[in-house]
């Protein structure tokens, strides 16, 4: 037991100190020693982009050392992930969002961070990119069963669009069977609020730990 | 179309403080590993292959613009487009796509640095011809800032040749590439209209 400890602590902090050979390294012994990839997850990587998020939090991690561990998350995904499709194991993602930038706006580089620190803390990803009209994000979340529709604008002239995709999934009878997060430099909580928005993330890891909270919302409704 | 200067030779100086700050490290190099510092110091001979840039302005007497009352008082109105032109931006996607955000990141803030001293320098050339000609320069405003709406692109576009700057606009009046610039700068024959502060001169107080 402490052996395994050990490794998952190691994992954890391949994470924290963003080295992602030491990361896919240490998921390819995992599988060499047929560990048990939930635990690999749970307890050896997740806590290590945890402990990310707080080092943000206190102002010891910037942007740079944030992306740097969501691409060490990924690299290990990488390694895991046939092994994890293979055993069809269940439980490990913590929802699914659909994302991207609203129509008419072609900034997508706020959205991309927030698509990987998703992906990077076990939520199914669909990325739709920008200039993504407000059909498209419904269908996606329709074809893709998504808990979420998470809605990027970088202006005040095309943010307009979020409250577009509200308004259509009102129209279209599925307003209920989506969560809507908002984000974007002219969002902010009175927006989301005024717009009928479920939540805002004002960054990266404010987007994560509000998707979070409403997957939990909406599984448990 | 009143005549139309357009120029491509500029020079770049990065300054690392101000890519380390653009990238979230509010700090600067205080704050920023050693992998980071040796990323920039390795990605800038590249952002110099990835830039294009090109800058297109022309001066247009009151009377041709669109009346908007943001030229009130100017006797003659610089507008400008600047572009550091698509390869760096599609660099940036690439990096993203390949899963190398921080590289994309990194390219990204150079990127915004360079369209800033781009911007500045046609700026500077503006301000020196304007005062060559006896007239007061006022501040540089971009469509979509102090009152002057986003929409007011397309005057511009229909009066600068974008064309020979390589940017185009989409329905939503953005930029293509994004890493591109417009401005005006009204130029006034009455010192005191203008907020600039100018070499030389103290700044004169706002009515």
């Amino acid at each position: 037991m402490d052996d395994l400890n050990a490794i998952y602590g190691r994992m954890a902090e391949a994470i924290v100190v963003g080295d992602p050979e030491a990361a896919a390294g240490l998921a390819r012994r995992a599988l060499e020693d047929r560990l048990d990839l939930q635990d690999v997850i749970e307890k050896g990587y997740i806590p290590g982009i945890r402990r990310v998020g707080l080092l943000w939090e206190s102002g010891d991690y910037f942007l740079p050392e944030l992306i740097s561990s969501a691409a060490c998350m990924k690299a290990a995904m990488a390694v895991l992930k046939p092994a994890l499709e293979a055993s069809a194991a269940v439980g490990l993602s913590r929802g699914r969002i659909v994302i991207g930038t609203i129509e008419g706006d072609i900034h997508d580089i706020g959205k991309n961070l927030v698509a990987s620190m998703l992906a990077a803390n076990a939520f199914d990803v669909v990325d739709l990119g920008a200039d993504v009209k407000p059909d498209r994000f419904i269908d996606a979340a329709v074809e893709a069963r998504a808990d979420v529709i998470g809605l990027s604008a970088l202006l005040t002239t095309t943010m307009l669009g979020q409250r577009r995709v509200i308004e259509r999934l009102r129209e279209r009878g599925l307003r209920d069977r989506f969560k809507v997060l908002v984000g974007g430099a002219p969002a902010n909580r009175a927006w989301a609020a005024d717009i009928g928005a479920d939540g805002y993330g004002e960054n990266a890891l404010a987007a994560v730990a509000r998707a979070g909270e409403l997957v939990a919302e909406k599984r448990s409704s | 179309m009143s005549e139309q200067i357009l120029l491509t030779d500029f020079a770049f100086r990065w300054d690392e403080n101000h890519i380390l700050i653009r990238v979230g490290s509010r700090n600067g190099r205080a704050s920023a590993s050693p992998v980071l510092l040796r990323m920039i110091e390795e990605i800038e001979p590249e952002v110099r292959s990835l830039l294009s840039p090109r800058a297109v302005y022309t001066i247009l007497p009151h009377r041709e613009t669109n009346g908007h009352r943001i030229f009130d008082k100017a006797v003659q109105v610089a507008l400008g487009i600047s572009t550091i032109g698509p390869a760096l931006e599609d660099e940036v996607e690439r990096q993203f796509r390949d899963g190398d955000m921080l590289r994309g990141l990194l390219l990204d803030a150079f990127g915004t640095a360079a369209i800033v001293q781009i911007f500045k320098t046609v700026e500077r050339r503006i301000v020196a011809e304007a005062l060559g000609r006896g007239l007061w320069p006022g501040r540089r405003f971009s469509p979509g800032y102090r009152g002057w709406p986003l929409e007011e692109q397309r005057f511009v576009f229909s009066r600068v040749d974008a064309t020979a700057a390589g940017v185009r606009l989409n329905e939503s009046c953005m930029m293509i590439p994004r890493k591109s610039n417009s401005f005006r700068i009204n130029l006034f024959a009455d010192r005191t209209l203008t907020t600039r502060r100018l070499p030389g001169t103290a700044r004169p107080p706002i009515s």
